[in-house]
């Protein structure tokens, strides 16, 4: 009996720390999944290693790698919580690092309307949508740009918060607000023909959306390699052509 | 605690009690007529029913955002009648609110009116009681226990309403942000001692309601038994 | 001026039943429909009160159709003025016995009131319960607040279901005289369903005797139930109390044209007409009238039929006096020392019979 408990527990061990070594596990934020998709299939074929994605809200995977959840990567949507992390010991001291700059666009789904920002300028619409600015960095990119180009006293009574950067798309898409404030990134996956009409803010009217990075393991090297991977050529190609910039 | 997080606990309040209102007028007849028809229509009408109960809140608030939205014709009747829109209005929080919380009015309504023996019903008739004056002189009172139930748990299931909310809401300080979003917003900007009080608050009115339709029951069961 | 009546003939089916019936009766008195159980009495008392639709059919109530689906004519049920004492009975829980009462009479016709709420609170013995609440109330006392609403709703015909079934001997007693008042004090004509004899020997003036769903008789009571025969175990005779003998407690009774003297148990009965009942195993016979007998109550009458009995041992005899047929319930042995047999002229010796109130 003894000896058999012995044999489960070293197959144990030794089937996770086996896993363990191979696999990194990312928490990342839902705007940069399709893009994080397409640079782990590259990471994956030039290491070996196996990728390992999880999608969900920055806010919400803060909150799951707070009580222990077994990521080892990080990709927020912000730099408040990587930072957040570093500060409470979670993360590994000097991993924190910006790989992409999120790109604020103003979109309008009717091909028929009027240039977007001249739509906005005009008045002539009932509902901007926009992600709630304490919530999501595009939002508040977006009340940053409202401020600059001078028109966040005319858009208070139009404005609608979408709970992240998704919903307001889908506030747009589904008819219900006729202008949004959302990533470059969103307008980018949708196949050309559902493109619709949209201005891409320049940079210069907001703070940049930096989406810092962070380890969160440093005992898996395969990990450690998978962020250095996102700095390469071939990460960066990817991430320019889904509509981001890059810092 | 802060002044949007009271209105939006007024705006919570005001909400389950115009939901509770509406759905009372709707649901009795609703039940009344599911528990007496002997229909083949019923078991899809049950369903339909007791769909928002099993189906995610995203269903409903999807399919909401499509109806609502101003070139579809319920969005545009509305829009046209009251030159506003279903969707980021309280109106809308209202409908959504309605639907949502059907099944939490007619299900406990309906029991209650199949438990009514037909005999006060038929006794009623035979004293020449119209039918709708049974319905409001016997089979109401009789089923008061029903009603409580039913009332209480609709207004306690819209006070938890987020899904849908979250979905055709709009976030709009006191028009649409409900306490469960302003709880959800307070959590994901890691203010979680305004979190803590709002969920609190909720947890506490929650139990309370609850407490009071267990205790009532209860009471008429001794009472009965 | 004729009395009004109901007729009717509905059809109504079933998957695992079938109704078909058809009679007319007289808006008077006390009509039982009288059977088995599963013959279908309860369906058509509830298709009397419009609680079923029949298939197809015609309920008429003297000049109003009720129900007529060749031409699509329906009245609801609270507007045929139908009463209803059923078996369970539904007092409003909610209110309390006056409260019930008012509920009758807020929604009864305002003319033609024959008699007031102090009359039927009398007549019903529920003076001292019109505070209560219902659920406080004894099976009895309930059965008599229900007669009592059905009353103040001035009905046109009340329906009985099975009203004494669940009572005692002294509160069926109680509740059976009252039901006996409704068409004779109160102008209440009423439908008895019964399965069980006694009442609808006691309580009905016709009697309609259903069977799978058909009639399988109809017309006065006591010509229903004597025409079934030895499995009745009685007959009823019409009879007339002529005069009471206090001294003696005895009733005098002219029935198949003698003079009867019966026992009084307990009070005595009204003078006038009544029913006899003779069960058939208090009727003795000789062929020749014995003297010095107990028994009082000797007729004279021809022995019409002998056949198989209750039992392997008894016979069922055929007797008839004045035109009045009735049986005698005996051991197959006296038929043979007695060396009875149809057409003889014999005595039948009534040990007792009871006078039906």
């Amino acid at each position: 009996m003894k000896r058999c408990f012995l044999l489960c527990y070293l197959f144990c061990v030794l089937a996770c720390s086996a896993a363990v070594a191979d696999n990194v596990r990312v928490g990342i934020a839902s705007n940069f999944l399709r893009p994080a998709t397409e640079v782990a299939a590259a990471f994956e074929a030039a290491t070996g290693h196996t990728v390992l994605l999880s999608a969900g809200s920055t806010g919400k995977l803060y909150g799951q790698i707070t009580v222990g959840a077994p990521y080892d990567v990080f990709l927020a949507a912000d730099e408040a919580r990587p930072r957040a992390l570093l500060e409470k010991g979670l993360a590994v001291a000097g991993s924190q690092r910006t790989y992409a700059i999120g790109v604020l666009a103003l979109w309008s789904n009717s091909r028929n309307q009027a240039a977007p920002l001249k739509h906005l300028q005009s008045a002539r619409y009932r509902r901007l949508a926009i992600a709630t600015p304490a919530l999501a960095p595009y939002g508040l990119a977006a009340e940053q740009t409202l401020q600059a180009l001078a028109l966040d006293y005319t858009v208070t009574d139009r404005l609608v918060f979408g709970e992240s950067v998704a919903q307001a798309m889908s506030f747009v898409a589904t008819g219900n607000a006729e202008l949004g404030f959302i990533a470059l990134a969103q307008i980018k996956a949708l196949p050309k023909e559902r493109r619709g009409r949209y201005w891409v803010v320049p940079a210069e009217l907001h703070t940049p959306i930096k989406q810092d990075a962070v380890l969160l393991n440093a005992s898996n090297t395969a990990a450690a390699e998978f962020l250095d991977f996102l700095s390469t050529p071939a990460a960066t190609e990817i991430l320019t052509s889904f509509g981001y910039r890059l810092p | 605690m802060s002044g949007p997080d009271v209105s939006a606990l007024l705006l919570t309040g005001w909400l389950a009690l115009v939901t509770t209102a509406l759905l009372l007028l709707i649901g009795t007849p609703l039940a009344w007529w599911l528990a007496q028809t002997r229909s083949r229509w019923r078991p899809a009408i049950e369903a339909i029913v007791a769909l928002p109960l099993v189906l995610p809140p995203t269903v409903l608030g999807f399919y909401l955002l499509l109806l609502f939205n101003p070139s579809a014709p319920l969005g545009a009747a509305w829009l046209s009648v009251t030159g506003d829109t279903l969707t980021f209005s309280f109106a809308g929080l209202v409908v959504a609110s309605c639907i949502y919380s059907l099944p939490f009015m007619v299900q406990p309504l309906t029991s209650a009116f199949m438990a009514l023996s037909r005999g006060p019903v038929e006794a009623a008739a035979s004293l020449r009681a119209s039918p709708i004056d049974t319905f409001f002189s016997v089979v109401v009172p009789l089923s008061k226990r029903g009603f409580l139930t039913a009332a209480v748990l609709s207004f306690a299931h819209t006070l938890g309403e987020f899904g849908v909310v979250l979905m055709v809401g709009g976030n709009l300080p006191e028009r649409t942000r409900v306490v469960s979003i302003a709880i959800y917003e307070h959590v994901e900007t890691l203010a979680y001692g305004q979190a803590h009080t709002l969920s609190l608050i909720l947890v506490l009115i929650s139990f309370v309601v609850l407490t009071i339709v267990y205790a009532t029951n209860r009471m008429q069961a001794v009472r009965v038994g | 001026m004729s009395v009004d009546k109901l007729q009717f003939d509905v059809a109504l089916a079933r998957r695992d039943f079938a109704l078909n019936v058809a009679a007319t009766w007289p808006l008077d008195g006390c009509t039982a429909v009288f059977g088995p159980s599963g013959s279908g009495k309860t369906t058509l008392l509830r298709l009397l009160a419009g609680f079923e639709r029949p298939d197809t059919g015609h309920i008429q109530c003297a000049s109003t159709t009720w129900c007529d689906t060749a031409n699509g004519v329906w009245l609801a049920p609270h507007r045929r003025g139908v009463g209803l004492v059923f078996q369970d009975i539904a007092l409003f829980e909610h209110l309390t016995v006056a409260d019930n009462l008012t509920f009758a009479i807020d929604r009864a016709p305002s003319n033609g009131r024959q008699y007031g709420l102090d009359e039927v609170v009398v007549a019903c013995e529920i003076g001292g319960l019109l505070a209560r609440r219902p659920s406080t109330l004894s099976g009895g006392e309930r059965q008599r607040v229900a007669v009592a609403r059905t009353l103040l709703s001035y009905p046109r015909l009340v329906l009985l279901d099975e009203p004494l079934t669940a009572l005692d001997q002294t509160r069926r007693r109680r509740l059976a005289t009252l039901l006996q008042r409704l068409p004779r004090d109160f102008g209440v004509p009423t439908v008895l369903v019964s399965h069980g004899i006694d009442e609808v020997a006691e309580l009905a003036d016709y009697t309609l005797l259903l069977k799978d769903g058909e009639v399988a008789g109809f017309g006065p009571t006591t010509e229903v139930l004597n025409a079934r025969g030895h499995d009745v175990g009685f007959t009823l005779i019409d009879a007339t109390v002529e005069r009471i003998d206090h001294e003696l407690s005895v009733a005098i009774v002219t029935a198949f044209g003698i003079a009867f003297t019966l026992p009084i148990d307990r009070e005595a009965p009204p003078i006038g007409k009544h029913r006899l009942r003779i069960h058939d195993r208090d009727v003795a016979i000789a062929r020749r009238a014995p003297e010095a007998l107990s028994i009082r109550n000797k007729v004279n009458c021809d022995l019409v039929a002998i056949s198989p009995g209750s039992s392997a041992a008894l016979v069922r005899l055929e007797l008839a006096a004045d035109g009045q047929r009735f049986g005698a319930s005996i051991t197959r042995a006296a038929v043979k020392e007695l060396q009875l047999a149809a057409g003889q002229t014999v005595v039948a010796l009534i040990k007792s019979a009871s006078i039906e109130p």
